[in-house]
């Protein structure tokens, strides 16, 4: 379903149709030329896919973004505060809010990384908040918090970069507002935490999946591109090694690494892309990591169910912006509840990402839905269950001039620097198939621009 | 009791290694019934070493040595103040009842605990479990774990294996558990064991020796979940994986 | 401090050598080309034989399309695909313009393979292409930082092709001076190269040492 009743839709429609579409095709000569694109191994092969987008972007009102960004700092705002917390004085445990048996018992809680200080108390320097429109009752739905690594900010940015060139009446006629500044506001951001030395983003390589955005979110902050190869603890400080064998000091890390990859003293033994005892010099607090290490108890599929509590319990607010309605198959109730309706929910395995391990109830065969009750019941701890939310179609507009609705998410950006930035675009991902609810990129979907309205004056 | 306390820790390489960045747990804890009075820790060539301290509370010492080398060397002395072995602390013991990688609840442990009749109080429980690790396990000296599911089969392992065993049953039965790194007098290897949080206090258990630790000297260097978190050392070097790691701790009653 | 790290500046160097390496075996093509048509229909497969790689054609058009694309590591397609490697991996470094001129270039190397079609009017295209990066790149005040190591590489590969291919030990040691100047601003206070005349193994070996020589780090 399409969101009827939006006049800022119908007046870009009424843009598109005055303009040459075939001017699609210099869009794509661009971003081929630009190399915009993000990498894939398939069948044991390396493979440089092109992002696929589609020119129609999601647009957002002025009043609608006021909301939302209101809504993902105070989000932000709540999550950072829990992990300083449960890395800390676990006061949200004690005062039973959280069962402290469904933080320990998560593999994403690090207990090695307790009572480590941050810099600034910042925890959660980069954030993607994966929100749906409800097509009942028209609310927005967070749907996960991505607090460790999240990537996908350089398609929309450099897709926004292109279409001004390509199609300027949009941006001549619709008060768009720009989003040129977030590598300025990340640049900032690592600033704010320096410890003392240069900003550096550090890269798993040429054959990460981002690497495209790594390179430029680097170029433009002014950070430097390094592999865990250019890094060097010397001492207890980490320096960036430089050609002709000269050190820099390196105040900043914005990490493109997963935690387990980070160091192979400290975590995986055999990662050769990370960099040996950083971990240690971020204990000293002689680094500051973007984001910090531990994060992933934050983003738990199973933790996203207590975030509204949180916003209570820190900031003593109500909840912006509201939680799919989730059950805990830890919690007795909600279990029972799961079993007895698996045929309407979506059951999410909370040790996957990217769309996997994601289950409707109503698409498993009987002897399916059987093996997962079992699951259910062995471990309870790692399954959730949500309703399904029937969020709104936008349209995509396909080779041949067809306009075709297809279900769409929405990534919204922050940083948290000296504030907490709500980047004012984001990543529309939308899914290929008409019937699919599945928008990741990792599992075939696109991408579209979101373009965020000014109040025109 | 005051002691003083020697430790020396010996990695060696069959083939020289460099590039080697380390990570070690060798600085004894400091808690409620153990206070490291002085100390004093050295490296082969005097290798400079920093300090930090993980969310254990555990004391690291990490360095880098860059030059090939066949061996890193460490060795502290010092002094210790050793209460009897009951105390608490800050950290939450929550954390210790979920089953962990090392130590975790796989079906041969369900069946080896469902064969058991264990006595009702968990104190009675903890002893019945240390004992029982005692005489029916066999310790040996091998440089590696066996891992559960092999030291359940063969009745046979490493103080680890017997400490990762004690744990999973001891977290089984709902007592909180954890895994203990440190060393006793004359023994030549790393010595691990338990310590399980009972009527409000953790209290020691050494399944290899069958014993509820008291007064006996048992320096504890650092704990964790299972080993892997506690590991002495951990390092990252350019060269060939096979090492060996030979260990000598020496405990001295302080007379004075 | 000139903040390139090590593996950033290897690539960079990587690009400026593969950017001329296209530029010479372009030269080379069209001249092999003139001379099949004109003079010896064998001696192209005589030349690269000098190189150590088997070339056999049956055609002027098959000469091209061998050279172009089919060689596996020698042809003009490999070459420009691994400048524009080097320029990916590098590619926070370089300016816009820069990066996407290689990219483009590669790009239409690899529709071209696809399709089959190369001839002598393309292939002056790409010397046009090649010109206008070069030339893009002197302009810039981007690279500014960078630009050294790239330069570094071009001239070490000319000096390298015009001994490996032309058997000219004098053309390289016309470049000694500029060699230096460049390697001057890699590295201040380096050591600087001297080429004697006599050995052509050895002058190779001294051209091709020069990159690792003066980006020597310490391990400490």
């Amino acid at each position: 379903m399409i969101e009827s009743n939006s006049p800022f839709y119908d007046a870009f429609k009424g843009i598109l149709n005055t303009i040459d579409k075939n001017r699609v095709q210099e869009l794509l000569t661009y971003m081929n030329t630009e190399a915009i694109n993000f990498n894939l191994f398939k069948n044991n092969a390396f493979i440089e896919r092109k992002f696929p987008f589609d020119i129609i972007p999601r647009i957002v009102s002025p009043s609608e973004f006021a909301y939302l960004e209101k809504g993902i700092q105070q989000r932000i705002y709540a999550l950072n505060l829990f992990l300083e917390d449960v890395y800390g004085a676990q006061k949200i445990l004690k005062d039973g809010i959280i069962p402290s048996e469904f933080v320990f018992s998560s593999k994403a809680y690090l207990p090695s990384f307790a009572n480590t200080s941050v810099a600034k108390n910042i925890r959660v320097h980069i954030s993607g908040i994966d929100l749906v429109k409800n097509s009942v009752g028209d609310g927005w739905v967070v749907l996960e918090d991505n607090i460790r690594v999240p990537s996908g900010v350089s398609y929309p940015l450099s897709l926004r970069m292109l279409t001004r060139k390509v199609f300027p009446e949009f941006f001549e006629k619709l008060p768009i507002q720009g989003v040129s500044d977030y590598p300025k506001k990340l640049e900032a951001a690592m600033d704010y935490v320096n410890t003392g030395g240069i900003n550096v983003i550090l890269t798993p390589g040429r054959y990460n999946s981002a690497f495209y955005e790594h390179s430029y979110l680097a170029k433009e902050s002014g950070a430097i591109l390094a592999n865990g190869e250019d890094l060097v603890v010397e001492k207890d400080k980490v320096y960036l090694k430089t050609y002709n064998g000269k050190k820099a000091r390196v105040g900043a890390i914005y990490r493109r690494l997963d935690d387990d990859a980070l160091d192979p003293v400290e975590f995986h033994p055999d990662s050769l892309i990370g960099v040996p005892n950083i971990t240690q010099a971020y204990r000293a607090g002689n680094v500051a990591l973007m984001n910090s290490i531990g994060n992933g108890i934050a983003d738990d599929k199973g933790i996203y169910y207590f975030v509204p509590a949180m916003i209570k319990y820190y900031m003593n607010e109500e909840p912006i912006l509201q939680n799919a309605p989730t059950f805990l198959a830890f919690f007795e109730k909600d279990r029972n509840h799961i079993l007895q309706n698996m045929r309407t929910l979506v059951i999410k395995d909370v040790a996957e990402a990217g769309g996997y391990g994601v289950v409707f109830g109503s698409q498993l065969t009987k002897s399916e839905r059987e093996k997962l009750k079992d699951a259910i019941i062995a471990e309870p701890r790692r399954f959730i269950a949500q309703e399904v939310i029937e969020f709104y179609d936008i349209e995509c507009l396909d080779e041949a001039g067809t306009f075709s609705p297809r279900k769409a998410d929405l990534r919204m950006f922050s940083i948290y620097g000296e504030d907490i930035f709500v980047w004012p675009g984001g990543l529309t991902r939308f899914a290929m198939d008409p019937t699919s609810y599945i928008v990741n990129s990792s599992q075939g979907g696109g991408f579209k621009d979101t373009w965020v309205l000014k109040e025109q004056r | 009791m005051k002691v003083n306390f020697s430790y020396d820790f010996t990695l060696t390489f069959d083939e020289p290694v460099r590039n080697h960045h380390f990570c070690l747990r060798m600085v004894p804890y400091t808690n409620a019934i153990q206070t490291l009075l002085a100390w004093k820790l050295s490296l082969n060539d005097g290798v400079p070493y920093y300090e930090t301290r993980d969310g254990f509370e555990n004391h690291l010492v990490y360095g880098f040595l860059g030059k090939p080398h066949r061996a890193l060397k460490a060795t502290i002395e010092g002094e210790i103040e050793l209460s009897p072995y009951v105390y608490h602390d800050k950290e939450p013991v929550e954390l210790y009842l979920p089953h962990s990688t090392l130590a975790p609840l796989c079906e041969d442990v369900r069946e080896f605990s469902r064969s058991l009749k264990l006595p009702v109080t968990d104190f009675r429980k903890a002893h019945f479990l240390t004992q029982l690790l005692y005489e029916q396990f066999r310790a040996i000296e091998e440089p590696k774990a066996k891992g559960l599911e092999t030291f359940l089969l063969y009745k046979e392992g490493i103080s680890q294996d017997f400490s990762h065993l004690l744990i999973a049953l001891l977290r089984s039965n709902g007592i909180p558990a954890r895994f203990v790194n440190g060393f006793i007098d004359g023994v030549n290897k790393t010595h691990t064991w338990v310590e399980a949080f009972m009527d409000g206090d953790w209290r020691g258990l050494d399944p290899q020796s069958g014993i509820f630790i008291h007064d006996e000297p048992y320096i504890k260097i650092a704990h964790g979940r299972d080993f892997s978190e506690c590991q002495i050392h951990r390092g990252s070097y350019i060269g060939k994986r096979q090492h060996i790691l030979e260990i000598m701790g020496r405990i001295e009653r302080n007379e004075q | 401090m000139i903040l390139i790290p090590p593996q950033a500046a290897e690539h960079l160097y990587w690009m400026g050598r593969y950017i001329q390496r296209a530029e010479s075996m372009t030269r080379l093509v069209i001249a092999l080309f003139d001379k099949i048509l004109d003079e010896d229909f064998e001696d192209a497969k005589a030349f690269y034989a000098k190189l150590g790689i088997e070339l056999a054609y049956d055609s002027a058009q098959m000469f091209l399309r061998e050279s172009v694309f089919n060689l596996e590591d020698a042809s003009l397609y490999n070459t420009i695909n691994m400048a524009r490697e080097n320029a990916i991996l590098t590619r926070s470094h370089l300016s816009n313009r820069m990066f996407s001129r290689i990219n483009a270039l590669y790009l239409a190397y690899q529709t071209a393979k696809e399709e089959r079609t190369v001839s002598l009017y393309w292939l002056e295209g790409t010397l046009k292409e090649l010109d206008a990066i070069w030339g893009n790149f002197e302009l810039s005040l981007v690279e500014a930082k960078e630009s050294p190591l790239i330069q570094l590489g071009k001239v070490v590969e000319r000096m390298d092709l015009n001994i490996r291919l032309y058997d000219s030990i004098e053309a390289a040691l016309m470049d000694v001076e500029k060699l230096n100047s460049i390697a001057e601003k890699v590295r201040p206070n380096h050591k600087r190269v001297t080429l004697s005349s006599s050995n052509k193994f050895k002058t190779l070996q001294t051209i091709n040492s020069v990159f690792e020589a003066l980006t020597t780090t310490h391990e400490s």
